[in-house]
């Protein structure tokens, strides 16, 4: 194309594209590097800046075993509440990054509980998932949703928040009907990202 | 050695020698899962704070005596093994030897030699020949000196042979064959035994309790002068399968003895980690003795260079200033100090992983894959729980700038994908995979068009996983024994998508692609598994959006179609309101509160096949 360009005009246009690729790479590159810079690099307030413009909020700090024990508590709380009795998967609530501001995992951090009660010997999900949308309120959560999930199964779905501690708790009623497949509550307890105490080591807190 | 040594030597009474090391070994390798497998979760449930971590601790120093154990008292058996392969391969030639020199009725004398008797035609003197005595002699040139006898080197040799000739006797040259076979039997034995007294010798471990790193770095140099030893002896293990190829290797494995196996992993720790086609335990073992070798050699050249850093200020009258001798010292090793604490951050991460292992819950971790160097950046494949049991399987491969030194994010990632597939599926075994074996670009700048080729990495990558993938797919037990996804991250995407032009494609069921910045194919329908079975996610966020079309204008994406273009024709997933605030690549694993976490259970439920509770936005412009 550029063989026939004979007007100024259109020449111009020409270098358009090169200059404007570089401004496009200059950006990326920019991005790039500030995503892949590590926060132990800046001084704490000057971290605790950037994560407040990137989260809205903040960070406070606390050390990793209160934050997960606070989400354990909130989780046993939501199987009483359903008020059935089955089997529990095993994990228990654990940091894990926070990845928008601290993809590497070395200072920020969110808690994470993510768990199902399944084949149950007391109660059904259908009461389970009723008895929630009862008493969460009831408990100081605001319900933000309770309606199909946005899935081709369309499983009932209800989401809560607690505006005091930010925690947000999901629950899905999943494979109902579905042969083959483990009918189940699926619930997760999730925590907004906090900063570790000084000295941490989140890989092994 | 000497012949009568020989002679009388019972290789067999090695046995018991070996027998009681790999009794001692396996007690190691038992002893160290039980400990933190069983008694350090224990401990972690029943304790608090300051107790729970130094007793934890505690534990995790006996673990790592018992893995020291386990990893030497192999290293001994295999040589100790070897050795006596060696003298029963001796013993045999000195049993050949002495059965010839029976048939013939020569004498064979205390120190080797071999005496025959009068025999021939008559000379000139109505005489039969006399008989005689000859000593045998090993031929130079062959450093085995195997068959010396019919391989005469020198002429001293030959000489001798001709003299005998014409003595006339028939039995002179049938003796002399005889001893010479008698001689390199003993000169084998010689051999074996001068080469491993070393060996063996350099084996001793310190007698003190602490497994320090310079034990660890002293075992890789064990390893290796272990493997010398074997060469010079010309052990006889089978020979690796040589083009590598994941159904031969595990035929090749399959196909061998305990005692071969056990010796290829003490020995060829670095072959048998990185095979293709091996069970997943097979190639944990042998990467976590590298691991620990690599662990001990960094940390004593750190150590090294440390103790060389100068003073690093010095007064110069009231102002205090960096000092000369330190910025000298940091001109030399400044970037060395960088790069070793750099592979060993990524390294405690690793062994961080294992120590989680039962702590909240977390599955078995297996190393299938460490090098501290790698193509460049370092090597780690970790799997969450054992691929080969798993009836749901997905390998992640991570983008832009992974290193081994940031590696720690990923596998966190991955622990967080496992327990989202575990809650979504608890009946069906799962394992997550993390897949670092490939040289990332370091940063979107050099994806510079016209200086290079773009799709290099991915280029240079993509056999590697695809051997990885039918590597354990063989190891699994064929393409049904698990439903398979292969995950890929920004730049890790581009290496899935080349991957899928590779010879037989790719042998997955499901690809998820998180920040793709093109796959170089331009529809979905290319990946060859079926454009219903792809499946991007993509934040709108400025980071993202910044790769995503670095991307397609350097042509990662061929004809500019990159995975979360609805006209690629994948099923995009919706991220979640909590990956679209102004900045970040890698809100995908996150479940930050305040919104609801649907990218991860999304891809949870790809992993484990639950395509129908999948949240996935709608199709539009599917065909400009």
């Amino acid at each position: 194309m550029t063989r026939t360009s004979k007007s100024p005009a259109r020449r111009a246009a020409l270098w358009a594209v090169p200059i404007a690729s570089i401004a496009v790479l200059a950006t990326v590159w920019i991005t790039m590097s500030e995503t892949g810079s590590h926060p132990g690099s800046a001084s704490m307030s000057q971290q605790q800046d950037s994560a407040k413009d990137m989260l809205g909020y903040e960070p406070e700090v606390r050390a990793v075993p209160k934050t997960e024990g606070e989400v354990n508590g909130i989780s046993s709380r939501v199987l009483d509440w359903m008020g059935v009795h089955g089997k529990v998967t095993e994990p228990s609530a654990a940091a894990h990054a926070c990845q928008k501001v601290d993809p590497d995992f070395e200072t920020y951090y969110v808690v994470n509980h993510p768990w199902s009660v399944y084949e149950l010997k007391k109660g059904t999900f259908s009461k389970g998932m009723d008895n929630l949308r009862k008493l969460l309120p009831e408990k100081g959560w605001k319900i933000t949703k309770d309606g199909p999930m946005d899935t081709k199964a369309g499983s009932p779905e209800i989401i809560a928040v607690q505006p005091d501690s930010h925690h947000t708790l999901t629950l899905q009623w999943l494979n109902s009907g579905k042969p083959g497949r483990t009918e189940l509550i699926s619930v997760d307890v999730d925590s907004r990202c906090y900063r570790a105490p000084k000295g941490t080591d989140l890989n092994r807190a | 050695m000497r012949y009568e040594t020989l002679a009388a030597l019972k290789p067999a009474d090695l046995d018991k020698v070996i027998d009681g090391y790999r009794a001692a070994s396996s007690m190691g390798s038992h002893a160290k899962d039980k400990l933190n497998d069983g008694v350090a979760p224990k401990m972690r449930e029943s304790l608090d704070g300051d107790a729970v971590k130094a007793a934890t601790g505690q534990v995790g120093k006996l673990s790592e005596n018992f893995h020291y154990t386990q990893v030497r008292c192999g290293l001994v058996r295999a040589n100790v093994q070897l050795l006596k392969e060696a003298l029963e391969e001796a013993k045999r030639m000195l049993k050949k030897a002495l059965q010839s020199a029976d048939t013939e009725g020569f004498e064979v004398n205390p120190d080797g030699s071999v005496s025959y008797p009068p025999a021939g035609e008559k000379g000139d003197g109505g005489k039969v020949p006399e008989g005689g005595t000859v000593t045998g002699t090993v031929a130079r040139s062959s450093g085995k000196a195997i068959d010396p006898g019919r391989d005469a080197s020198n002429n001293a040799d030959a000489l001798k042979r001709q003299a005998q000739a014409f003595s006339g006797n028939p039995n002179a040259t049938k003796a002399q064959a005889i001893a010479d076979d008698i001689a390199a039997a003993v000169k084998t034995a010689t051999t074996a035994d001068e080469t491993y007294a070393p060996v063996l010798r350099g084996l001793k471990a310190d007698d003190d309790l602490n497994v320090s790193d310079a034990d660890w770095a002293d075992t890789k140099r064990d390893t290796t002068a272990s493997r010398k030893a074997a060469d010079k002896v010309g052990a006889d293990l089978p020979a690796m399968p040589e083009d590598g190829n994941p159904k031969d290797s595990k035929a090749w494995w399959d196909g061998l003895s305990r005692d071969d196996k056990d010796s290829y992993i003490a020995l060829h720790p670095s072959a048998v980690g990185a095979m293709d086609g091996l069970p997943a335990e097979v190639r944990d073992e042998a990467n976590r003795m590298k691991l620990a070798e690599a662990h001990g050699t960094t940390q004593t050249e750190l150590a090294g260079i440390k103790a060389k850093e100068p003073e690093k200020f010095t007064r110069v009258g009231a102002i205090w200033t960096t000092s000369g001798e330190w910025r000298e010292w940091n001109e030399k090793y400044g970037d060395r100090v960088k790069a070793l604490e750099g592979r060993r951050k990524g390294m405690d991460a690793v062994q961080a992983r294992f120590d989680k292992t039962g702590k909240k819950g977390l599955p078995q971790a297996y190393l299938l894959g460490f090098d501290s160097k790698g193509e460049g950046d370092g090597k780690v494949i970790l799997a969450n729980g054992n691929p080969d049991e798993a009836k749901h399987t997905v390998v992640h491969v991570p983008g832009t700038s992974t290193n081994l030194k940031g590696i720690g994010g990923t596998l966190d990632s991955m622990d967080g994908l496992w327990a989202a597939s575990h809650k979504a599926e608890p009946n069906a075994s799962v394992s997550t995979i993390t897949w670092f074996d490939y040289d990332a670009p370091d940063d979107i700048p050099q994806y510079v068009p016209n200086t290079g080729n773009t799709g290099q990495w991915a280029e240079d990558g993509a056999p590697t996983l695809q051997k990885f993938m039918e590597g354990t797919e063989v190891s699994q037990g064929g393409a049904d024994a698990s439903h398979t996804t292969v995950s890929g991250h920004s730049y890790g995407s581009t290496v899935v998508g080349q991957a899928t032009k590779e010879h037989g494609g790719l042998p997955t069921d499901d690809i998820i692609v998180e920040g793709s910045p093109g796959m170089q194919v331009k529809h979905a329908r290319d990946l060859g598994i079926g454009a219903d079975h792809v499946w991007s996610v993509a934040a709108p966020s400025v980071d993202d959006v910044a790769v995503r079309e670095g991307g397609r204008m350097m042509g990662l994406g061929e004809d500019g179609k990159i995975p979360n273009d609805p006209p690629f024709g994948a099923n995009r997933l919706d991220p979640g309101d909590h990956a679209s605030a102004l900045s970040g690549h890698g809100s995908y694993w996150d479940e930050s509160g305040g919104e609801p976490s649907k990218g991860l259970n999304s891809m949870a439920n790809v992993v484990v096949g639950h395509y129908d509770n999948v949240d996935v936005l709608p199709r539009i412009m599917e065909n400009q």
